[in-house]
């Protein structure tokens, strides 16, 4: 009798043992799952950051080209020079894309006062920023977009069971998304006068 | 109240069940509002709009396949009649990653897009292909094909199409590919010639060269290898992420 109740808590013993143990090996591949996740996310945050960046790298050169014809519009010009500076100063998603807004709504304000000036527009150097512009601004949408839907993907295994307790284990946190702006999702095409 | 309880349950989880089908059915209709054309058996040519000579897509077939041949570029022609509620830069890249253009290792695809309804236009360029066109390069292709495009797709197509073609065989990246390639092979049939010889000889220094030319150019210059391309692609890259320019003719 005593000999089959030491074996049957040895039983229990073994059996808690294993099930503690494929909860660790669960954990640590829930953990890892996270990590590669997370890692995928900032590498296309950085993404952004470097469509970004080179949006603004451009604006200079735009703003030089548009003085050359329209010297007295300094108006526009101070404007955009603000909204890009501060763009470049901003950090994370949220500041970064309110950022992104203003900027291109001054700069939609520059093409404005562009079209007064038809010799402008047919600088050919001219057409060359706004294809560059067009397309960065393109890069941005679908870097942001890409950003997003891993990012989603990684909030919402953050957030269902039972991946959400792990998480919670761990104390990590959702990450937030890049914000459309209403005015920064029209982009730019190209148009034949 | 247990006998009647029992045939409520049962209603309710049919009632549960329709309205989760229902759910699911509509859920998956939302996941589909927008139905992408799958890839003609032609794969460089897709006509959706039916604007294109036969011609032309003889012409457009022919170049691509033999531009895959040689440089394992692919440049595909697509024509739509409509772009939906979409904007034609969202469509262009979902098409092109859903079609796989471009190679897998050199991601090299680039994709003419043409929505007949919208008149507009949009080519795409994949990540590998981003150095030898850029953004203003695109935008200027496009432009100066605005007035044939205007008059006649058909023309203003195999306008847009042959000088995307031309820039891609004198682009630099290319044409030093090119004579790698040349180099490559005149190298390979020298040696191919005197295995040949020694073997005629009987003498297994032969080879040594063999080996000497594997070790050095057998990972294919250039990019070029010796698999064969039949009829099948084998892409499957679609890494495009937002290169290109866009128009309205």
């Amino acid at each position: 009798m005593a000999r089959i109740q030491i074996k049957k808590s040895v039983k229990i013993l073994i059996v808690f043992f294993l099930l503690v143990l494929t909860l660790g090996i669960y954990c640590i591949s829930v953990w890892n799952s996270f990590v590669v996740t997370r890692q995928k996310v900032d590498l296309l945050f950085s993404g952004v950051e470097v469509q970004l960046q080179r949006r603004a790298d451009l604006i200079p050169n735009l703003v030089n080209v548009v003085k050359g014809y329209a010297a007295h519009e300094e108006a526009v010009f101070s404007e955009v020079t603000k909204a890009r500076t501060q763009m470049i100063s901003a950090k994370g998603p949220d500041e970064l894309s309110a950022a992104n807004g203003e900027l291109t709504q001054a700069l939609g304000r520059l093409f404005a006062v562009a079209e007064a000036y038809p010799e402008l527009k047919a600088n050919e150097n001219f057409l060359s920023l706004q294809d560059e512009l067009a397309g960065t601004e393109n890069r941005i949408a679908i870097a942001r977009q890409d950003f997003n839907e891993q990012a989603t993907h990684f909030n919402a295994s953050l957030q269902t069971l039972p991946k959400n307790l792990i998480a919670r284990l761990f104390g990590l946190k959702s990450i937030s998304l890049f914000g459309v702006n209403e005015n920064a999702k029209e982009v730019p095409v190209v148009s034949f006068k | 109240m247990v006998r009647k309880k029992k045939p409520n349950v049962t209603k309710r989880f049919y009632f549960i069940f329709i309205v989760f089908a229902v759910f699911s059915f509509s859920c998956s209709l939302i996941g589909a509002v927008v139905e992408f054309p799958k890839p003609t058996s032609d794969f460089y040519v897709g006509d959706f709009g039916d604007v294109l000579s036969n011609e032309t897509k003889e012409h457009i077939i022919q170049n691509s396949e033999g531009l895959y041949h040689q440089l394992h570029v692919q440049l595909v022609v697509v024509t739509i009649e409509t772009l939906g509620k979409q904007s034609i830069e969202q469509y262009a890249i979902t098409l092109a990653r859903e079609w796989g253009i471009g190679d897998k290792e050199s991601n090299k695809g680039l994709l003419i897009l043409i929505s007949k309804k919208e008149r507009a236009i949009r080519i795409e360029i994949g990540k590998g292909l981003e150095g030898d066109f850029n953004d203003a390069k695109v935008g200027r292709i496009i432009r100066d094909c605005s007035k044939e495009l205007k008059s006649s797709l058909d023309v203003g197509i195999k306008k847009l199409y042959d000088i995307v073609l031309k820039k891609m065989n004198k682009s630099d990246s290319f044409v030093s590919s090119r004579w790698s390639f040349a180099v490559n092979f005149s190298l390979g049939v020298g040696l191919f010639a005197l295995l040949l010889y020694f073997a005629k000889k009987k003498d297994s220094s032969g080879w040594f060269f063999v080996i000497l030319y594997q070790l050095l150019f057998g990972r294919g210059a250039g990019g070029y290898n010796y698999r064969s391309h039949s009829n099948s692609n084998d892409g499957g890259g679609g890494h495009f992420s937002g290169g290109g320019a866009s128009g309205k003719f």
